[in-house]
């Protein structure tokens, strides 16, 4: 099993909404402290589209130029952030479903 | 001679997470001497056992970039690699997530190049394809095995 299974897939809540495709997969370390060893997965990062989501604007606010974080923010309006908890099933390469009332937040964090 | 994987020196990089897209894919691998070594063209993922997922190790080379291209491109990018493999069952690069010293805008390994392949478990480790390129055509080319005079 690779990333490449994962990136791409659609997700879609447990009543069949779809809510996007994952565009990255937020890892964890076992700390600042701590070095690489194996990374779990902590959450899914969901929009509608994938259009320049490798420049990371619709998920950082410290990042600019401010026009191109404004124009890549307003393509990825609707990504949100699932974590890894709220996943009932991953069919590799198709389909992530949510467990019902899996917590969906925005991934571009508060000002 | 093998170091086992505690032996690597590693270092605690300061971060407590990555996005995996965004941080590790087609990323740089830099040795410890300094050189580069490949691009980081996938993540192995393993799914065994109870907690969730894990990355495990970077994946590198046309078997692990083939599939994320796509494709008729992708898939004779791969065939064309399986052909030309010297294993019966070739497998992609494979570096092991405990090798990393560091990660910045590059991905800094603990060891230098040479030793990746006594490293990989078994494994070719990168170099699969390079040392059967260098032994079986490069090789045979006259004038390969010595300097210029």
């Amino acid at each position: 099993m690779t990333l490449n299974d994962l990136l791409g897939c659609d997700v879609v809540t447990h009543d069949g909404r779809k809510l996007g495709s994952v565009i990255d997969v937020r890892l964890k370390t076992a700390g600042p402290a701590e070095p690489v060893q194996v990374l779990p997965f902590d959450a899914l990062l969901v929009s509608r589209r994938s259009t320049g989501s490798l420049f990371g604007y619709e998920r950082r606010r410290e990042q600019g130029p401010a026009l191109f974080a404004h124009f890549f923010r307003a393509i990825h309006r609707e990504a949100r952030l699932v974590p890894w908890s709220g996943v009932d099933q991953w069919t590799p390469g198709q389909t992530v479903t949510l467990k019902a009332g899996a917590a969906v937040t925005p991934a571009l964090p508060e000002a | 001679m093998s170091d086992s994987p505690d032996r690597v020196p590693r270092k605690a990089t300061g971060e407590v997470s990555y996005d995996a897209a965004l941080r590790l894919l087609d990323r740089q691998v830099i040795d410890s001497d300094g050189a580069f070594v490949c691009n980081v063209d996938d993540l192995e993922v393993d799914v065994s056992g109870t907690g969730p997922p894990r990355i495990t190790a970077l994946l590198t080379g046309p078997a692990a970039l083939g599939p994320r291209t796509g494709g008729f491109i992708g898939r004779w990018m791969v065939a064309t690699w399986r052909r030309l493999a010297p294993d019966q069952d070739p497998r992609p690069g494979r570096i092991d997530l405990h090798l990393i010293a560091d990660i910045d805008s590059a991905i800094h390994l603990a060891v230098p190049r040479r030793r990746l392949a006594e490293l990989a478990d078994g494994d070719k480790g990168i170099d699969g394809f390079e040392q059967w390129a260098r032994s079986v055509v490069i090789g045979r080319i006259p004038g390969a095995r010595h300097d210029p005079e």
